[in-house]
């Protein structure tokens, strides 16, 4: 833990403050149908025309069911345009490798998982994915599930903020305004500035170099109709070939990096994902990346404020936020430095810790930083492997996810994910002091408790369910590399990566088989769309409520008490919830470990 | 002592299991309808959900 190290730590927490509140500022205008930006002049004939031509009348707002079954229905058309894509990938053009379509499952899960903004990825890009299919079928989700989490978001924000009103906005309009005024404008900028880095934007066809050296490399037999030969284990009989060529990928990389980090929808162009040279060619690449993975979430905090006329809640819930960070962040870098304890036994000198899977571009530090930032937002890029980490280094991605990905959180998704736990901690406070609970001048009664409660449960029960089914099936167990405690976290951080719309791996799970891309997929529409609708639901009933002057009485939703309060609620639900599979998966693998015992 | 295996997938994001190009052969209309089916039925249950939520 080098003083550099320490200082690149500072610079980061210092800069996303800075921008926290111009970006807050600018989501103020961006979400109100009447806002100003710098980009009107171009953007609002645009605007107009896209109302037109999808018959909404932006200034009729819709009330909690209204503004919910537009999402879904825009979600489920756009899932199934991209299923379509994916099907029918070989007639479709941009296409110089040929890839043939996706099977079934592949598009299903493929599908599912960027409509939900979580871009799990069952297939690697550059071996599966045409030109088209990425720019069409999965960079347009990137853009779109992105804003629809803000839009959620902002609703949330309206039902708290406004009193005694029956709407919460307009759903078509906020998704436009913040596709055309937010997402698009800062991921044109961004895409400049990633090529400028050494990110490549092209259409070629891949390029084939000689090696200068030939390497034998073990890979997975295939039958010959391409399908993995399995043992009687049902695991991968593997053969071993000799490779004489390389195969450089291109393709149009940066524009695609721009939102999926903006938009913490983290999709790699390539299977390496940003541990890949074209996509995450500098140090300064990689700070601009985790940067910008935070940048709306946090600004979105400074929203909150900012609309419920309470700046101080704003920060004080953007406070909460960097403590549990901050933890997080100590916590893996401090078990990635000190490296694998059996190095130690052995007298193996582990000067820079544990470096399994991580680029040595980037080292101990940012891969830490990276794989806190990108599982405490719901992203799920990753510039290193996080099966790789040891026991207690993987734990902080894993109970990151688990939480709820609150923590700064996806775009949108973060704050509405936050805001149910405030509610439940202001309840909590009620309950201990004997008051009504109120929060920010509303009162809150069971109605909002049990939403809040259901939003809670669902995620619990699906990971932990679809997690225990596949630790007992022949067809979860048939997907794992690794044994024990390792071998259930994998199948956890799946599902745990699955609904928590987060998307990155364990990855030495073999999930690329109908059963994985099936349960995980629906794990992910659980996941997302079970959640958003009682959030909604509580969103119109706050929206309905009237405001109750502060009182002696009232829980004050600012300062330290506050903050200690929120952070001990997230951490007690994520306890009761998930300590008890923890203990099976990372936590017993850190004391075998110690033991000198490797899974 | 066991260790994590020499062969395990390399650096990467989700599932490791690389599709190979002719992983993309069975083009079953049955499949295509069953997976679309699924992805409409749950799009109703959520709206049913919300009509639940309403209620509840």
């Amino acid at each position: 833990m080098r003083t550099t190290d320490w200082l690149q730590l500072a610079l980061f927490v210092a800069a996303l403050a800075l921008i926290t509140k111009p970006m807050g500022l600018y989501l103020v205008q961006v979400l109100d149908a009447g806002g100003r930006t710098w980009f009107d002049p171009v953007l609002k004939p645009l605007e107009r025309l896209s109302y037109r031509l999808m018959g909404v009348k932006p200034e009729r707002e819709h009330n909690w069911k209204q503004y919910t079954f537009a999402m879904l229905m825009f979600s489920v058309v756009s899932c199934l345009f991209t299923y379509a894509i994916l099907r029918l990938q070989q007639y479709l053009p941009l296409n110089p490798q040929k890839f043939g379509a996706l099977s079934p499952d592949l598009a299903f899960n493929t599908a599912v998982s960027f409509t939900t903004n979580t871009n799990w990825q069952s297939y690697g890009g550059e071996s599966t994915m045409s030109y088209f299919s990425q720019m069409v079928a999965l960079v347009i989700h990137n853009f779109t599930s992105a804003a629809v989490g803000i839009s959620l978001a902002a609703a949330l924000v309206r039902g708290i903020a406004r009193h005694t009103a029956q709407t919460i906005g307009n759903f078509w309009v906020d998704l436009v305004r913040v596709t055309y005024y937010l997402l698009l404008p800062i991921c044109l900028v961004y895409a400049v500035f990633l090529v400028s880095q050494g990110a490549i934007e092209n259409f070629k066809s891949y390029t084939t170099a000689k090696l200068l050296e030939p390497m034998k490399v073990q890979v997975a037999k295939t039958d010959k109709d391409g399908k993995p030969v399995l043992d009687k284990d049902g695991k991968p009989v593997m053969e071993e070939q000799t490779v004489t060529e390389q195969s450089i990928a291109q393709g149009p990389v940066a524009s695609q990096m721009a939102i999926k980090m903006l938009g913490t929808n983290g999709g790699g162009f390539y299977n390496a994902n940003a541990a890949h040279p074209f996509e995450n060619p500098t140090p300064l690449s990689n700070f601009i990346q985790m940067l910008s993975i935070f940048a709306i979430g946090s600004g979105l905090t400074y929203y909150l404020g900012r609309m419920t006329k309470n700046q101080a809640h704003g920060w004080s819930v953007w406070s909460a936020m960097m403590v549990l960070f901050l933890a997080g962040v100590l916590l893996c870098w401090w078990a990635e430095a000190k490296g694998n304890p059996i190095h130690q036994h052995l007298g193996v000198a582990a000067a820079d810790g544990n470096m399994e899977g991580k680029e040595v571009r980037f080292g101990i530090f940012h891969s830490a930083l990276f794989a806190t930032v990108t599982t405490d937002a719901s992203c799920g890029a990753v510039n290193s492997m996080h099966d790789s980490y040891t026991a207690l280094g993987g734990f902080v991605p894993l109970f990151n996810i688990q939480l709820g990905e609150i923590i700064i959180g996806g775009v949108g998704a973060g704050l509405y994910g936050m805001l149910v736990f405030v509610v439940l901690a202001v309840f909590i406070a009620g309950l201990m002091v004997g008051r009504t609970p109120e929060y920010l001048g509303k009162k809150i009664q069971s109605y909002e408790v049990k939403m809040a409660m259901l939003a809670l449960l669902v995620l619990a029960l699906s990971i932990l369910g679809f997690a225990a089914w596949a630790s007992v099936s022949k067809w979860g167990l048939a997907g794992l590399n690794n044994s024990g405690p390792h071998g259930l976290s994998e199948m956890i951080y799946a599902y745990s990566s699955a609904n928590g719309n987060n998307g990155s791996a364990f990855a030495g799970l073999n999930a690329n088989t109908p059963w994985y891309n099936t349960t995980i997929g629906l794990a992910m529409l659980i996941g997302r769309f079970l959640m958003i609708v009682p959030i909604m639901a509580m969103a119109g009933s706050l929206a309905q409520k009237k405001i109750v002057p502060l009182s002696a009485g009232t829980f004050p939703v600012s300062g330290a008490t506050f903050v200690v309060l929120l952070i001990g609620t997230v951490l007690l639900v994520g306890a009761l919830n998930f300590l008890p599979c923890l203990t099976l998966g990372p936590i017993v693998e850190h004391f075998q470990t110690l033991l000198g015992k490797l899974y | 002592m066991e260790c994590k295996g020499p062969n395990r997938p390399g650096p990467g994001r989700s599932s490791q299991k690389r599709p190979e190009r002719g992983n993309h052969k069975e083009t079953t209309s049955m499949s295509d309808l069953i997976f679309i089916g699924v992805i409409v039925a749950f799009f109703v249950i959520a709206g049913l959900y919300a009509a639940f939520c309403e209620k509840l």
